[in-house]
């Protein structure tokens, strides 16, 4: 089941940002109040990954951490299921997570 | 403001100390600073401790006072400075300011971090509490799957190549074989990087810098009075800082540090020389793809060249552009708050002609760039002999 992630859009530059923000970090302290909630798609693409054999404690290892384009905003997330399809330029979709803010479903 | 220079130096070795505290290293670097420039007797106006994560570390607080307290000196300020891995070149940069400013003339600077009795998850954990609290962290996200990401992003789009980023470490151990003061002396070959364990892909163990122990001090001081102290001050030409945003992923190209870029143009320019007319350059190499992008963006290389410098030697000590003499965060080691302070010492006995096995020749002006984060702030100090 796909989450679509609460975004800020600031309405003086269009810019999104996620996590949400206050204040636009491009357009600087003025642009406070002028920030808007959006939702993100509950799909993306894969930018890069990489494999995590010594991950934090409480985390699976070895695990990926990928950077996926989703709908304009660039976000960093754990990969799950066929791990063994991950690759640039591949679908993912964003689901829930446990212990995590979402996650990234890979499906074979 | 006045010109200020750097009277006495002095370090820990860098690397295991167990049975030492945090205080005692950095008493034991302050002690050789304030020797070298044979100021035992001097009042000392100012102390600046640059350190990461005492609390968290070692359950410490209140360093700096800590520090003056146990040196024996009573300063009018004491202050710990902190700015995640580059704390020591803050720490420095304030000190600068203090003296510059006219307000204090003789002001110690005391990098430090103790980092390895924890074991090795909790003292990553501590380190990557400098990552981003939410889009980062709650992810898993560590220091070097931050570096293996860039490094992939680098791969693809310049062609640099798995062999290339060896010879950073490679190059870095060999430097480290002549300097007393590093972590890890020892010789490796590329097919050793290539066969140590994966870390995060496609960076291995000796892509990344060690976990360290440390400590290394300054004795600041306006030129003016720098004979006082030493017949060979090294003067503190230019100073550089610059933020970037906090997440790579925020960054419009995340490939050019732009921290780093802005840090090096604004020192270079206070300092009124170009890159071009720097001998001898210390980084923050805490990942072999480090040294490459911060290379390039220091202006040393064209972007993209970084990787075919390092293959054609030319950051070598012999080299065109000597990079990392001492071995670098890779080689000397890193201990965080220490790191920025030790950089600084190394230009200091570079320029002075005291680097035995890996002095730089005829080197007259240094630079060196700290940064912190994930290169989301870097400061940048140009050195040159004030004799
Ligand atoms: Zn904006």
């Amino acid at each position: 089941m796909g989450v679509h992630l609460k975004a800020s859009r600031c309405r003086l530059c269009g810019a999104l940002h996620h996590p949400p923000r206050a204040i636009c970090p491009r357009c600087g302290p003025g642009s406070r109040g002028s920030l808007e909630e959006v939702e993100l798609p509950d799909r993306g693409r894969v930018v890069a990954y990489t494999v995590l054999h010594y991950p934090p404690e409480g985390y699976p290892s070895p695990m990926i951490l990928a950077v996926a384009e989703v709908g304009g905003v660039r976000l960093i997330g754990r990969v799950v299921g066929d791990l063994e399809a991950v690759g640039e330029g591949c679908e993912v979709e964003v689901v829930e997570g446990e212990g995590a803010p979402y996650l990234f479903l890979l499906e074979g | 403001m006045r010109e200020v220079a750097i009277v006495g130096v002095g370090m820990t070795p860098f690397g295991k100390h167990p049975d030492r505290s945090l205080i005692d290293l950095m008493l034991e670097a302050s002690h050789t600073a304030l020797m070298d420039a044979g100021a035992l007797e001097t009042p000392i106006e100012a102390v600046h401790v640059g350190c990461m994560a005492s609390g968290m570390l070692c359950g410490l607080e209140n360093t700096a006072t800590l520090l003056a307290d146990e040196l024996g000196v009573k300063p009018q300020t004491a202050e710990r400075v902190e700015n995640s891995a580059a704390s020591g070149g803050s720490a420095l940069l304030s000190a600068y300011l203090a003296v510059a400013s006219g307000l204090y003339d003789v002001v110690l600077i005391v990098g430090g971090e103790k980092m390895r009795h924890l074991p090795t998850p909790q003292a990553t954990r501590a380190i990557a509490a400098m990552t981003h609290p939410e889009g980062e962290r709650p992810h898993g996200v560590t220091m070097p799957s931050l570096a293996a990401l860039l490094t992939r992003l680098y791969m693809r789009r310049y062609g640099l190549t798995r062999r290339q980023l060896a010879l950073v470490a490679v190059k870095n151990h060999r430097n480290a074989l002549s300097n007393p003061y590093a972590h890890l002396r020892r010789a490796i070959t590329v097919e050793d990087v290539l066969s140590s364990r994966v870390v995060a892909e496609p960076l291995r163990l000796f892509d990344c810098s060690p976990i360290s122990d440390g400590a290394a001090a300054l004795l600041l001081a306006p030129l003016e009075r720098a004979l006082e102290f030493t017949d060979q001050p090294v003067v503190l030409r230019g100073v550089g800082q610059a933020v970037d945003r906090v997440m790579m992923t925020e960054r419009d190209d995340p490939l050019t540090l732009h921290a780093v870029k802005e840090a090096a143009g604004r020192a270079l320019e206070r300092a009124g020389v170009s890159i071009d007319e720097i001998d001898v350059v210390e980084l923050h190499d805490a990942f072999t793809i480090l040294e490459i992008v911060e290379s390039e963006d220091l202006g040393l290389f064209e972007k993209g060249r970084g990787g075919e410098a390092v293959e054609e030697g030319l950051t070598a000590i012999d080299g065109e552009r000597p990079i990392n003499p001492s071995g670098g965060l890779k080689a000397r080691g890193h201990p965080l708050g220490a790191t920025g302070v030790a950089q600084a010492v190394e230009i200091t006995w570079q320029l002075r002609g005291e680097a035995g096995g890996r002095q730089v020749r005829e080197a007259e002006r240094g630079l060196s760039c700290n940064v912190s984060g994930f290169a989301a702030n870097a400061v940048v100090i140009v050195y040159e002999r004030g004799w």
